[in-house]
């Protein structure tokens, strides 16, 4: 079968898209990546966001014929990785406390050795940033991930969340003001 | 960083944004199915053990319940009310018993009368200094 675009699955009901054939396969690799960049981005960790990724997709297998027909399979498929991620992240916490906090920087990608000096300082504003997100309480990283990573609009960040679209919309400005705060004191 | 007290949006979604090496393996979809399927093989014996299990632990329960109300009930129909309520009272009256004795002391309602005059007394001239002053 022909492979189809994650773009055209994400816009599509599940009706839709089970009526245009679409299989399981096709599922997964329309939403690999965004699931593990959402696991990745929610725990800052590598492995447990590919622990994440593989159980929400073992959980929607098993649902995926019983899923209600009418509901975006995008939206359906991040609620479930938010839930797993948030769950994975809490034991990540749990653990890097547990082993001190020397092994808490494992997760940091190394720049290179031979990488240029502004690419350097942009390498490592990233990295600040991306801390400070994955530092951030949940209740104020999953709009933020779903917003600026998922690049969902706050109608879908409440679908996904179960939120009033006022409250994520305060939640993000909340969460942008810590973030502010958070990356001016780590300066 | 803008000027609002919050970081600016394009810095978010340009650190947020998956890099071309943090790109996760394909998932081997067909390790994938086949672990949903052998949990899923797996569930239904798991349920009906789980659900004999429980049927038999609640039949237990029920059954420890029913044998536990039987015997209070049997012990409460063995005994004599009356019997045990003279007991009952019997005890009652052998802890007054002792209240009575310290009662029934002279002294003691020579001590309550004498409270009661000296208390008197003071009540009335307190009320007397009040009015005169």
């Amino acid at each position: 079968m022909e492979r189809v675009a994650a773009v055209s699955l994400a816009v599509l009901p599940t009706a839709a898209i089970r009526a245009r054939g679409v299989t399981f396969d096709d599922v997964v690799s329309g939403f690999q990546d965004e699931v593990f960049g959402l696991a990745l981005r929610m725990t800052g960790d590598r492995d447990a966001a590919g622990d994440v990724t593989s159980r929400v997709f073992l959980k929607a297998y098993r649902a995926f014929d019983r899923f209600e027909p009418g509901r975006p399979l995008r939206n359906w498929l991040l609620t479930i990785a938010v839930r797993e991620a948030i769950s994975e992240g809490r034991r990540v916490t749990r653990e890097l406390t547990h082993r001190g906090p020397q092994s808490a920087g494992e997760t940091v990608a190394a720049p290179s050795g031979e990488e240029p000096e502004a690419r350097a300082v942009e390498r490592e504003e990233r990295e600040r940033i991306r801390r400070a997100v994955a530092a951030l309480p949940d209740l104020y990283r999953v709009p933020v991930v779903l917003r600026y990573f998922n690049d969902l609009t706050l109608d879908e960040i409440a679908q996904v969340t179960t939120r009033p679209r006022a409250t994520v919309g305060v939640q993000l400005l909340r969460a942008r003001a810590l973030l502010r705060e958070a990356l001016e004191a780590s300066a | 960083m803008n000027d609002d007290g919050v970081v600016d949006e394009r810095a978010l979604r340009a650190s947020l944004r998956l890099e071309a090496d943090e790109r996760p393996p394909r998932l081997d979809v067909a390790t994938l199915r086949a672990a949903a399927e052998s949990r899923t093989r797996l569930s239904l014996p798991l349920l009906l053990v789980g659900s004999l299990a429980f049927s038999i632990l609640s039949l237990a329960a029920v059954a420890t319940g029913l044998r536990l109300i039987v015997g209070v009930a049997t012990f409460v129909a063995s005994v004599d009310p009356v019997s045990a309520a003279v007991v009952a009272l019997t005890r009652l009256a052998e802890q007054l018993d002792v209240v009575l004795v310290v009662a029934t002391q002279p002294a003691v309602p020579i001590a309550i009368l004498t409270c009661l005059v000296v208390a008197f007394y003071y009540e009335h001239y307190s009320h007397m200094e009040k009015t005169n002053a």
